[in-house]
């Protein structure tokens, strides 16, 4: 199974209707408890290109595991840097 | 004369064998003659307007049609080594040694008419409607009967008036042999056929663009042939085009039409052709009666009955031959060797079987044969509980049937790939792509049937075949796997082969389907739904569009109202190589609905007959064990991680499949 595919993705599926989502919350639901992983392992390799740029659409797909330019942390060390009191100390933009 | 089985119900008032009887015993008097049987080429034409042409002027209307049949019909007839068989009031029959003859024939005819009318105020003009069909048929003295008959007679209703209609057999074998530009008008509906036609027509437009037609002047004939016109040839025209029209696929334009024996010889035993197997067409296949050992008539029903619905399924596969029952049933008691009843009627395959029961069990054993090479391609052998239970037995028909469906269209696509490329033709391309169609989705194979699929439309820019199938193949892994970064581009070109078959033939089901999978791939569930549902309302026993209608349920939350569309999928597609996605569907559906114990029944049935297990299944057998808190749960579990699901590249997320 895809790595993308957890718990946390399925229950953020858009669905067409609330009744959708309420008869696939029950299939999630058995699938929780049949051992399916919540969330993703953090440095799992999706195989997404890192080249590609933003993404126009679905924004709920895998993301690569670098890009040109930056330099990826992992929520390890992003959870020591908040604890820091320090000017450096980054900020996190939340959108949802 | 002709030693046969006696039939259990005898012979109907007609003296036609009745159907599925030649079972029994063997009686050692002679019967009755055989009926004789051949495959012919059928040609059906009639008067446009003929009953308000006669209430206009009937002594004119009929002078006029006399001379066009005498002046134009009858010349181009004998021209095209043709025979009239029957006229009726308005329509007539007549045959011919080939098939090119019989569509190059009435291409002419409909090329003189047209000059012909060139001078005739509109509303007094003649103009006949033609439609050439091939087929099995039954002969006798001064008529012929059968399926092939019907379906020309139907062509020919659904043709304009100056115009020609063929059915899909006939297009394949003329393909590119004739410069005549037959369109694709998809498939149609017609009275008492069961199945939809796949129809092609040439406009009367085009007949101006076609070379005169070499026939004298009708002053010049007039003179030497009024005379000789009966009033029954004045009744309008139906043609019987009777041809060997398997070798004429084979053949180069520049060779003679081969001729059946059958044909040539009215008052011949014979009822089949004599071709031989290596001349044969492409997917030509005979269904010979399976065997049944022992004297159980209940045994022997069921092997007739198998035999049946392995010759209708096939018949099914677009672009194939398959010889009609009827006539695959007067080989049963024959002692002639598989390959030699193959060159008898002229065909590529066979596909042979034999049923017996031993203890509780009740064993099928089916092959297909190369009867060009005499290679056995394909052996199964299928066992089930003898208990007399119909579902069962039901069961065991479909498992056969959908293997054997499958096994042909591998044999006859293996063959195609050790073709020369460039030898292929459009027909052969997408047979290629039919027969991928049940085998596992993978990214290659889909460059594949995308290459396959654009080298049809450079061939043939005109197929909707072609275009709905590149369509699907584009869209499937959307529906299947969800979007990634290429949906954009394949949306885009997906919506411009609709769009383009929609313009060539409009309000066919291939088209409105390729529409309804459009708006399914956007997400527009609802309006999917309305789409799917008004075709299942013209189709209701399709297994395809009772799962797609099911499917839109699914999606939209109402898995209750899914549930009997899917039972009736399954049902009715029992011998579908399709049919486990919708038991897939089915236990999907049920475990929404909190019936988990069902589900896991449907969906374990379904995960047998898949080409390819991917994760959803896995992902909903887990859920499906889960919640039924048993300890099989672990089993459910153990599936879910499993290398099979975890190690599988073409696995789906927990959504509805499609097929």
């Amino acid at each position: 199974m895809e790595p993308w595919v957890t718990l946390r993705w399925l229950r953020h599926r858009r669905r067409p209707t609330d009744a959708a989502a309420a008869e696939a919350a029950r299939e999630i639901d058995g699938l929780a408890k049949a051992g399916l992983r919540d969330h993703a392992e953090e440095e799992g390799d999706t195989g997404v290109d890192s080249e590609l740029g933003l993404r126009p659409h679905d924004y709920m797909s895998p993301t690569p595991l670098a890009a040109p330019g930056v330099i990826t942390i992992t929520t390890a060390v992003l959870s020591v840097m908040l604890a820091q009191d320090s000017p450096d100390r980054p900020v996190v933009l939340a959108t949802t | 004369m002709w030693r046969v089985r006696t039939l259990q119900r005898s012979l109907d008032p007609s003296g036609l064998p009745v159907a599925a009887s030649y079972h029994g015993y063997h009686i050692d008097k002679v019967v009755k003659q055989p009926v004789q049987r051949r495959l012919a080429a059928i040609l059906a034409a009639d008067v446009a307007g003929y009953s308000r042409l006669m209430g206009v002027d009937e002594e004119g209307t009929h002078e006029h049609l006399k001379a066009h049949l005498s002046q134009l019909i009858d010349p181009k007839i004998r021209e095209h080594r043709g025979r009239t068989v029957k006229n009726t009031g308005d329509g007539m029959l007549v045959e011919f040694s080939s098939v090119i003859d019989a569509v190059r024939c009435a291409a002419e005819v409909q090329r003189g008419m047209a000059d012909r009318n060139a001078k005739t105020p509109e509303d007094e003009r003649i103009a006949f409607r033609i439609g050439i069909n091939l087929g099995d048929v039954i002969v006798e003295a001064s008529d012929i009967y059968g399926d092939g008959v019907n379906v020309a007679a139907r062509l020919e209703a659904l043709a304009e008036p100056g115009g020609i209609c063929i059915s899909r057999v006939v297009r394949d074998q003329i393909r590119d042999r004739l410069p005549y530009p037959f369109e694709d008008k998809g498939e149609q509906n017609v009275k008492n056929i069961a199945r939809p036609l796949r129809v092609y027509a040439l406009r009367p437009e085009c007949m101006a663009e076609l070379p005169a037609t070499s026939l004298p002047s009708p002053t010049a004939l007039r003179r030497h042939t009024a005379l000789f016109v009966t009033i029954a040839t004045a009744s309008a025209a139906l043609v019987i085009a009777a041809v060997t029209w398997w070798g004429s696929s084979m053949r180069t334009p520049s060779s003679p039409s081969p001729t059946m024996a059958g044909v040539a010889s009215e008052n011949s035993a014979s009822t089949v052709s004599v071709s031989p197997a290596g001349s044969a067409p492409h997917l030509s296949v005979v269904v010979l009666p399976f065997d049944s050992f022992g004297d159980r008539p209940e045994d022997a029903r069921l092997a007739d009955s198998l035999t049946d619905d392995i010759t209708t399924r096939l018949a099914q596969i677009p672009n194939a031959f398959i010889v009609a029952r009827t006539t695959a049933f007067s080989f049963k008691a024959s002692s002639l060797a598989a390959h030699e009843i193959a060159a008898k009627l002229g065909v590529r395959y066979v596909v042979e079987g034999s049923l017996f029961r031993f203890g509780d069990t009740i064993r099928i054993n089916a092959q297909l044969i190369d009867a060009t090479g005499g290679a056995h391609l394909w052996a199964r052998r299928f066992d089930t509980d003898a208990a007399d239970d119909g579902q069962r037995q039901r069961d065991l028909i479909g498992k056969v049937v959908r293997s054997l469906q499958v096994g042909v269209l591998d044999a006859e696509a293996r063959r195609l790939d050790h073709q020369l490329p460039n030898s292929l033709t459009a027909a052969d391309l997408l047979l290629q792509v039919e027969a991928a169609r049940h085998h596992p989705h993978t990214p290659e194979a889909e460059a594949v049937d995308t290459e396959r699929l654009e080298k049809a439309l450079q061939l043939e820019p005109r197929s909707v075949e072609a275009m709905i199938a590149l369509s699907h193949v584009l869209l499937r892994p959307l529906l299947q796997i969800g979007p990634d970064e290429s949906a954009p581009v394949r949306v885009r070109r997906a919506k411009q082969l609709v769009d383009q078959a929609r313009t060539i033939a409009p309000d066919t089901r291939s088209v409105l389907d390729a529409q309804a999978e459009m708006l399914r791939v956007n997400g527009r569930w609802d309006e999917a739904k309305s789409a799917y549902q008004q075709l299942l309302n013209r189709y209701p026993e399709d297994r395809h569009l009772n799962n797609q209608v099911a499917l839109c349920y699914i999606a939209l939350g109402r898995s209750e109202e899914a549930l009997p569309l899917l039972r009736k999928a399954i049902s009715v597609g029992f011998d579908d190589p399709g049919v486990f996605v919708s038991e897939i569907n089915l236990g999907n559906a049920l475990i929404r609905l909190g019936q988990d114990g069902e589900a896991v029944e449907w969906l374990r049935r379904g995960k047998q007959e898949a080409p390819v297990v991917g994760a959803f299944v896995y992902s909903l057998l887990a859920a499906a064990y889960a919640h039924l808190a048993i300890r099989r749960s672990s089993e459910g579990a153990r599936s879910l991680h499993s290398d099979g699901a975890m190690g599988n590249p073409s696995v789906a997320p927990p959504s509805a499949a499609a097929h």
